[in-house]
């Protein structure tokens, strides 16, 4: 791997290549796209046109006929191990979007072939890279704001996210339904702020499909204390998405976790509020995704280990699979018995 | 074979409403067709088979409705999908089998406030220009053209739709919370809702009916419904919040007419040159070196005829300086609490005659449904719903 731009294939030409990745890679200093991947070839032309790019696209990897140091995967869930372990195999870096696989089993052999290969997996929990969520873990760490007595979270709308394939509303191919096209990101955070957690209840509203409605409750067990919260998801409630960590000495808003602030309402004063920056990402004008991007290279580069690697997002997927097995089911939607009128 | 029902904009919160009552109850093969897949969750977790479907490809709407029995529009989107794409359903259904169509359209075709007289379908149909209820009216006016050539239809005219999943009703709730509602008259004035299963009843009824010519209809709760009963009915899931003031209808609109467009400024040479001269337009000229070269000039040339005529030409030019009266802004919902000034109350009264409907819940029991949906969705009365609800303020 040479000290030039990166040379990165996106293997997916779907709509989250088409509104973050190629975007991304586009923006980047160091990385240049020089391939795109899809079983429509079209499709992936008509990536590549509606940018501008000149790549080399093909049905598949490896028809394509470049030399590539990384590759972004970027398609259905379902596929995301699959097309990763045969790339990882090859000892190509891979920087997979989340959920690394829709199966505990799945992640936990492409880990394993990705630490014994050496080769770097890194997973993509953008969020991660915000300057909101990095504040809010340092403000969770140093106690700065008080100790973490609990907290809520809530992330809804009607719809959202429209994947060309439509593999969304397949619970198999998306690896189930809102708690993991919403709730993945929170998932992760959750464990990268307490670790995995001692208890976990779960309701949803899944009927034969994938989820649409679901509230994840969840508690900690620390030395001294214990941290208890709970998460709502929707894509059928409009919730405007909103974690609240209430401390000893206030609450710490947080309004978007792609967002570069969080907010400290202090106890005991209604008029006052602190606007907290991360200082070290507050002026970073990269988008999210770029950010994602240059992690992965710079640890292809380094050796050392992505933001988020292949058995960290494990972790997640392995807390994901508790919810779904604590599954309860939600009420309150059903219409009482009648005739037609 | 049971007949087959499509379902245009199933996605949407009355699409996927009737999507679900038709599957259980109407006895029909259901197809729901949505625009896209984002939207489909509420029809996905019950495992039902959803097509895409694009309303603007004609070709791909015949072939959708190819062999179906009965269609329900319940589509919504910018003016273009809303015309053009009715349109192409329409010719769909005209071209093929389709036994009946009903299109859901809305009391807004009437105009917002309504006329006194909208308290039945014959009053005259006033909606402002551009706006959502012209945009209703003018599809009605395609289904009607449609049903004069042979297409049986139904048009049925809901007023705000409450029951589960109802944004009007949790849009309600977070105004009361927040302290931005405000009651008109003590609260009662009449309010025009319908429960979305009740609607989804009726359409199914519309579908089964004799009427074939297009009527539009009132899809509304017969029971006399004010505000302050509304307000009552959403009381038990409301955090805690302030007493709901009241106001008068004419201290409302006197305080909140909204601002019209300015009145048009004498034109002439004078307001001409102060516009010209006016800082916001130097330094938009500025950018061209030319201009910038010729302001610097002229400013020179004032400025060795004295401070005195500096100051005076400015004056003349600038006009004196003003001062805005600043007031505290009180943060109401107008548009919501302006709903209230409707006062019409639309009777359903020939829906239940021509169509023989009766809706199955009664208002009482909507507003229960809604609330044991509401505790359940929302996880109310939590610790952490509470959490949310102090961090929303």
């Amino acid at each position: 791997m040479g000290a030039g731009k990166f040379k990165i294939v996106i293997i997916g030409a779907g709509a989250i290549s088409q509104a973050a990745h190629v975007p991304a890679v586009l923006a980047s200093p160091v990385a240049t796209l020089i391939g795109v991947v899809d079983p429509d070839v079209d499709r992936a032309r008509a990536l590549c046109h509606s940018f501008g790019v000149e790549a080399a696209v093909a049905a598949d990897v490896g028809r394509l006929g470049v030399e590539f140091d990384g590759a972004i995967v970027a398609a259905p869930n379902d596929l995301h191990a699959p097309i990763t372990l045969s790339l990882v195999q090859k000892g190509i870096p891979v920087l997979v979007e989340k959920p690394v696989a829709t199966s505990v089993d799945a992640a936990r052999e492409l880990t394993r072939a990705a630490d014994g290969k050496g080769v770097v997996v890194a997973v993509g929990y953008h969020t991660r890279f915000s300057g909101a969520c990095r504040m809010l873990k340092h403000a969770i760490d140093s106690e700065q704001f008080g100790r973490v007595l609990r907290f809520a979270h809530q992330d809804g709308s009607r719809g959202g996210w429209s994947p060309l394939s439509g593999y969304n509303l397949d619970a198999k191919r998306a690896g189930g339904g809102v708690l993991v096209t919403t709730g993945t990101h929170f998932l992760d955070r959750l464990i990268w702020f307490w670790g995995s957690p001692a208890e976990v209840s779960f309701r949803d509203n899944a009927s034969g499909g994938p989820e649409s409605h679901c509230i994840a409750r969840f508690v900690f067990r620390n030395s001294d204390r214990d941290i208890a919260g709970s998460a709502i998801f929707s894509k059928v409630v409009a919730l405007p998405e909103m974690t609240v960590v209430e401390t000893t000495e206030g609450l710490l808003l947080m309004p978007s976790d792609a967002g570069e602030t969080i907010t400290f309402r202090p106890n005991g004063d209604r008029l006052l509020e602190y606007e907290v920056r991360f200082a070290r990402s507050g002026h970073d004008p990269r988008k999210l995704y770029q950010r994602e991007l240059e992690d992965f290279i710079d640890a292809c580069r380094s050796g050392r280990k992505p933001c988020v690697d292949a058995g960290m997002a494990t972790a997640s997927l392995e807390l994901l699979s508790r919810l779904y097995e604590a599954r309860q089911p939600l009420h309150g939607s059903e219409m009482k018995e009648y005739s037609d009128g | 074979m049971a007949e087959r029902l499509a379902i245009i904009g199933a996605s949407g919160f009355v699409g996927s409403a009737l999507t679900e009552y038709a599957a259980d109850h109407a006895g029909l093969d259901v197809m729901p067709f949505c625009h896209s897949t984002g939207g489909a969750s509420r029809l996905a977790h019950r495992g039902m088979s959803i097509r895409q479907l694009d309303l603007m490809d004609r070709a791909a709407v015949d072939t959708a409705l190819s062999g179906v029995d009965y269609v329900v529009n319940c589509s919504r989107g910018g003016d273009r999908l809303m015309l053009s794409g009715l349109e192409n359903l329409l010719h769909a259904c005209s071209k093929g089998s389709v036994k009946k169509l009903v299109h859901l359209s809305s009391v807004a075709v009437y105009g917002d406030p309504p006329p006194a007289s909208s308290t039945n379908e014959d009053a005259p149909t006033e909606p402002a220009p551009r706006s959502y209820g012209a945009t209703k009216l003018a599809q009605d006016r395609l289904v009607q053209r449609a049903a004069s050539k042979g297409l049986p239809s139904v048009i049925l005219c809901p007023p705000n739709i409450i029951g589960p999943y109802s944004d009007y009703l949790t849009d309600i709730i977070q105004s009361i919370e927040t302290g931005r509602f405000r009651y008109i008259d003590g609260g009662h004035r009449c309010i025009n809702v319908v429960d979305v299963n009740n609607l989804s009843a009726c359409m199914i009824n519309a579908l089964r009916s004799e009427i074939i010519d297009g009527r539009r209809l009132f899809a509304c709760e017969p029971a006399d419904v004010n505000w302050l009963d509304l307000t009552m009915e959403l009381e038990p899931v409301l955090r805690d919040h302030p007493a709901i003031p009241s106001i008068s209808s004419e201290m409302f609109v006197d305080g909140g007419a909204a601002p019209g467009p300015s009145p048009l400024r004498k034109q002439g040479l004078a307001s001409a040159l102060k516009h010209l001269a006016s800082d916001e337009v130097r330094t938009a000229l500025r950018g061209n070196p030319m201009w910038a070269s010729m302001e610097k000039t002229a400013k020179g040339g004032v400025r060795l005829m004295g401070k005195g005529v500096e100051d005076r030409l400015r004056d003349t030019f600038a006009g004196p300086i003003k001062v805005a009266v600043a007031r505290p802004e009180e943060m109401i919902d107008r548009p919501l609490i302006a709903q209230q000034l409707r006062g019409v109350k639309h009777d359903p009264g020939r829906c239940h005659r021509e169509l023989g409907f009766t809706p199955p819940l009664t208002f009482a029991e909507s507003m229960q449904s809604f609330r044991n949906w509401y505790i359940e969705h929302f996880d109310f009365g939590s610790s952490e719903w509470a959490m949310l609800g102090k961090a929303s303020r």
